[in-house]
């Protein structure tokens, strides 16, 4: 059994399903289409299942693709090198499941260009895939540019189709977003799209400036010309080298996590792409941030990673508290879930800057939790969004009524989100706090990071607010013939509950793992 | 003497001969039988690219008393130059139609140009070096101006007069390492020049013949004329000017870097400062243009920056670097010009007039968008692999060059701003009402543009041969 | 006063300078063609200085100023004709008028 278990087959299958979707072969209708592709994202949420089966902590799954019997660029030591150990199982079970659930979601919200919305939707789980996976750098390096492709064209794309333009909404007032034409949207997309790729490929090209100077150094250091993650662990570099490394693998990992002030591609991305998209956008690929730093700078350069942990800590709390606030001004729904992901990537640092195990397990753990809220709200909003043609929480109200069983599904996940117990959230909540208290920082840091996160959960009541004002009272007549869920997206919000629910009873299950 | 034309000049005497058969054909045969000169410069390329298996390379080869040189370096080079040559020549069907009377000769000077260029690597003094230099522009004069029209004319003008101020330049420069040396020739000045103490006349000597030389790069101070000889030239034409005398000059560049230029300090941190401004001017420059040509011009010029860099580093292994870049990077260009190629009957230049061609016209635009991605550095495209190595070469010459390496890396994303400004219209939907032409390539076009995007995709997958055989050669220089 | 080498060479480096300034600032395309002549003279001025002087010299540097000339020639030609296609259409000699590009 175990021999049919191969790393380049979970990375690249979807890659070569990808371009049989492009190509002239397939069919171009359109449920064959969605149901090909649900079925194969499907197969390939089993297939991590059966890895995370066999899988052994102690003897993480390695492999390396030989190009006639060579590394892949020998001269500069790039071996084309995979390997799985246990925090990279969890992120990969995470990425195929969040992915099984955007293909779901898919249904409604993607009315055009089906075949090459699929195509790309595949691409970027294959390069996702990559980035958890790779064991070298430059491989690293290479998945994280090759993601931007696909997730632009996903952002930017035309899926709306020729859309019946509503009219009896736009006549009554309202906010900025709110039921806006479908070119203007369309052009809105493209724009935030560009500005996700200008701002990651500036970050990326600073990231690959410090892995270049690690693999140079490496080589100084060590003599062997190689980039895999093994020996550059076991390298000495000197210092204030490691510092300098630090601070660019930094600047690229935190346009993408986002810290602070790299963060203002990631709200009109996240408002402006499909809701599968933003579900995988904000589940996903700001997870890539997160283990980028932890990979990098949390195991390879151990000396500048415990100089530049309190100062990180720092942005992690600003990080935390600042968009709580911002998020409570939005009265967009997605915008207000998009900026509750930056301040929940903010405790993820947090647990990271910690640098001890309950830290770790910590941000390992609200990396699933996250993902899990993240894709039942960007649901939720993607729902309402839908059947009543605008996401403006002063323009939506009493939808309750007509949306019952939506209503509760959004209730719960609000709760959750905000760390009520006996969901997953709250686990990583008070294991953050925990890691924080035992960590290396100074007293008064250790003071404002521990009192931050409560102050997480107060600021939460921008959710509280997002669902009074949405759900609760007086029914506008236009809203009146909406329809409840229908049986797709009742698959994809249980599914996510109950993933919250086990992760949240059972922790022992996930953070067995990550120690 | 006899000796030496059969042991390394074969393909170049084998050109020299069709460069005479196509003067000859141009004065006997009439206009209306213009579809042959084509024919005639790709069987003559073809012929040159055989003959080069009998070229003499190890041990080196001087001939016509040290004037010129052969070796694996040399041969890798004209190799490069004839393949890009029988690739544009391919592409200058559309053009010759517009010219019937003037094809053969048209043709006759593209093959002197590609024998300049060969001969302009090969060359081992500065007498000879000159001269070539001077064949290789006085063609490309000529072949800008072929076209119809003024712009044309005005193109080429403006090239000449830069030129010709950075012949001048050379020149003086070659003058002062003359008088400091005592010769011409660049393996007696490398002796001489690692015997003696590095001097300010030296440096300053180098400067100028490195300034004189790249002015054909598109290079900071001579390098306005890029953006004027870009708008006003025929895309199979440009296709040529962005590779062949980039090739040539390149080649040349690194040999007089690291033979007789190599003792001067200055002329390193002079060149990295050069090649810092040029990547600044042109990345900034082509944010405000919508002219794809303009586009593809200033991206020549900041490629040619980055190569520049690492080559002023010199070392073996930024040598290598060097050469691999080179050779994707003519490919990629190649294929860009190509495809402007195929539409240009059909469109004028301008980012705006492509918009949703590739609706009506996939494998075509496809492969146009995967060149213009591999200029952008992204994977699984030889572009990727190219930055990677370069950078990787010059990251490990020293923390002094670092912050010229991280203002590269920043002009980068500057880049990849308006190459997105060729690419998004592509996919742009259009009106109902506008008609988006299908394109009709011949089969050469076709040929061209598949081949090149294959060998880019190719080398993206699997580099490791190309990466070998490169430093092979930079170690045997 | 004897006249030394280095007389001449700053005589060369003056014309050299002369010219270079002169092709970049003056307006008039035929005196950019005659500033580009006198850097030439410039740079011959210095070849046939140092093999003139330097006794270990060959003829190298005959050879190269006698090349320049020639080449110098032809490039003047060139750009003359050029010239003369432009000139039929704008009828100016002003170098700012060639602006169409």
């Amino acid at each position: 059994m175990e021999k049919l278990l191969s790393i380049p087959f979970l990375i690249f299958m979807p890659l070569v399903v990808s371009m049989f979707v492009i190509s002239p072969l397939f069919t171009k209708n359109e449920i064959v289409v969605r149901r090909f592709s649900k079925s194969v994202f499907g197969f390939h949420f089993l297939y991590s299942i059966l890895m995370l089966a066999f899988f052994d902590p102690a003897n993480p799954y390695t492999s390396q693709i030989h190009f006639f019997g060579l590394d892949w660029v020998q001269s500069v030591g790039i071996k084309f090198a995979f390997r799985i150990d246990n925090i990279s199982m969890i992120l990969v079970m995470l990425t195929s499941f969040v992915f099984l659930l955007s293909s779901f979601a898919s249904k409604f919200n993607i009315r055009a260009n089906h075949k090459f919305y699929y195509s790309m939707l595949f691409l970027l789980e294959s390069a996702i895939l990559g980035i958890f996976t790779s064991a070298d750098m430059f491989v690293f390096f290479l998945f994280w540019e090759l993601e931007l492709i696909p997730a632009y064209f996903l952002i930017g794309g035309k899926w709306k189709g020729i859309e019946v333009k509503p009219t009896n909404i736009s006549a009554s007032g309202g906010g900025k977003w709110k039921g806006s034409e479908t070119e203007d949207e369309e052009k809105r997309a493209q724009n935030s799209a560009i500005k996700f790729v200008l701002f990651t490929f500036s970050g990326s090209m600073v990231m690959l400036l410090g892995i270049l100077l690690l693999h140079y150094y490496n080589f100084i250091s060590n003599g062997i010309l190689s980039a895999s993650f093994t020996d550059i662990n076991a390298s000495r570099i000197p210092e204030y080298i490691q510092n300098i490394i630090a601070v660019c693998l930094l600047i690229g990992f935190g346009v993408k996590l986002p810290i602070i002030p790299l963060h203002t591609w990631l709200p009109d991305a996240h408002t402006n792409a499909p809701t599968p998209v933003s579900m995988i956008l904000a589940g996903i690929l700001l997870k890539t941030g997160a283990y980028g730093i932890f990979r990098f700078n949390y195991e390879t350069l151990p000396d500048a990673f415990i100089t530049i942990a309190p100062i990180l800590a720092i942005f992690a709390i600003i990080n935390i508290i600042y968009t709580a606030f911002v998020a409570y001004a939005q009265t967009d729904i997605k915008r207000i879930v998009a900026y509750s992901s930056i301040s929940n990537m903010g405790l993820i640092l947090l647990g990271l800057c910690a640098i001890n195990r309950i830290g770790l397990s910590a941000s390992v753990f609200h990396m699933v939790a996250h993902a899990l809220v993240t894709c039942g709200l960007f649901m939720v909003a993607g729902i309402v969004y839908l059947r009543c043609k605008t996401r403006d929480i002063n323009t939506l109200s009493g939808i309750a009524v007509v949306m019952p069983r939506l209503f509760g599904f959004a209730t719960v996940i609000v709760l959750a989100s905000i760390g009520i117990p006996a969901f997953a959230p709250f686990v990583s909540e008070i294991l953050t706090i925990l890691g924080a208290m035992q960590a290396d920082f100074s007293d008064v840091l250790k003071f404002v990071s521990v009192f931050s996160l409560p102050l997480l959960i107060i600021s939460s009541c921008y959710m509280l607010k997002f669902l009074h004002k949405s759900f609760f009272g007086e029914l506008p007549a236009e809203f009146e013939k909406v329809n409840d869920i229908t049986v797709h997206e009742f698959i994809v919000l249980a599914s996510v509950l109950a993933g919250l629910i086990i992760f949240g009873i059972f922790p022992g299950t996930l953070l067995g793992m990550v120690g | 003497m006899l000796n030496d034309i059969f042991n390394i000049l074969l393909p170049q005497i084998s050109l020299a001969g069709f460069i005479i058969l196509q003067l000859v054909l141009s004065m006997v045969l009439s206009p209306r039988l213009y579809r042959y000169a084509r024919l005639i410069s790709v069987l003559g390329i073809s012929l040159s690219i055989i003959l080069l298996s009998t070229v003499q390379t190890e041990p080196q080869y001087f001939a016509f008393k040290n004037s010129i040189m052969s070796d694996s370096y040399t041969l890798l080079f004209d190799f490069l130059i004839l393949v890009c040559g029988f690739l544009v020549a391919l592409l200058t069907r559309q053009h010759i139609k517009t010219i019937k009377g003037n094809a053969y000769t048209f043709q006759a000077i593209l093959l002197c140009a590609i024998f300049g260029a060969m001969n302009v690597i090969s060359a081992n003094d500065f007498l000879t070096l000159f001269v070539l230099i001077e064949l290789l522009s006085f063609s490309t004069y000529f072949l800008i101006a072929s076209a119809k029209g003024y712009h044309s004319k005005e193109a080429a003008f403006k090239y000449l007069l830069t030129s010709a101020v950075s012949t001048g330049v050379f020149l003086f420069g070659v003058s002062y390492l003359y008088g400091i040396t005592g010769s011409i020739n660049l393996s007696q000045i490398y002796e001489i020049v690692m015997s003696q103490p590095p001097s300010i006349m030296y440096s300053i000597s180098a400067i100028m013949i490195v300034l004189g030389v790249i002015s054909k790069l598109a290079v900071f101070p001579f390098a306005n004329w890029v953006i004027d000889v870009y708008k006003g030239t025929e895309t199979s034409v440009l296709a040529f000017l962005s590779t062949i005398p980039k090739l040539a000059i390149f080649g040349i560049l690194c040999r007089l870097l690291v033979f007789p230029l190599s003792n001067s300090f200055e002329l390193t941190y002079a060149v990295a400062i050069i090649a810092l401004i040029t990547a600044l001017w042109a990345n900034t420059y082509a944010v405000k243009e919508s002219n794809v040509k303009v586009i593809l011009a200033c991206s020549a010029s900041a490629n040619s920056s980055y190569v520049l860099l690492a080559a002023c580093l010199v070392s073996v292994y930024n040598l290598s670097t060097v050469i691999f870049y080179l050779m994707c990077y003519v490919l990629m260009n190649i294929a860009a010009f190509a495809f402007l190629n195929i539409c240009s009957d059909k469109h004028d230049m301008n980012a705006e007039s492509f918009k949703g061609i590739f609706y009506n016209n996939h494998g075509l635009t496809g492969a146009y968008a995967f060149s213009i991605i591999a200029l952008a550095g992204f994977p699984i495209t030889s572009g990727f692999i190219a930055k990677i190595y370069l950078f990787t070469a010059i990251a490990s010459s020293g923390l002094r060059f670092i912050p010229f390496l991280l203002a590269l890396l920043i002009l980068t994303v500057v880049a990849l701003f308006y190459y997105l400004k060729i690419l998004l219209p592509l996919f742009e939907r259009c009106d109902k009402n506008t008609e988006v032409p299908v394109l009709t390539p011949v089969f050469s076009q076709k040929f061209v543009l598949v081949v090149t995007t294959a060998i880019t995709l190719i080398i993206g997958i699997y580099p490791e041969k190309i990466i070998e055989l490169c430093r092979f050669i930079a170690y045997n220089i | 006063m004897e006249i030394t080498m280095y007389h001449y060479l700053s005589i060369g480096l003056l014309l050299f300078l002369i010219g270079l300034l002169g092709s970049v600032i003056v307006k008039n395309v035929i005196k950019v063609l005659i500033s580009i002549e006198i850097m030439l003279l410039g740079v011959n001025i210095n070849f046939i200085t140092f093999a003139a002087f330097c006794d270990n010299m060959k003829f190298d540097g005959y050879v190269i100023s006698l090349f320049y000339v020639g080449l110098g020639a032809v490039e003047l030609a060139v750009a003359l004709y050029l010239f003369y296609l432009m000139y039929q259409k704008k009828e100016s000699d002003c170098i700012e008028r060639f602006n169409e590009l």
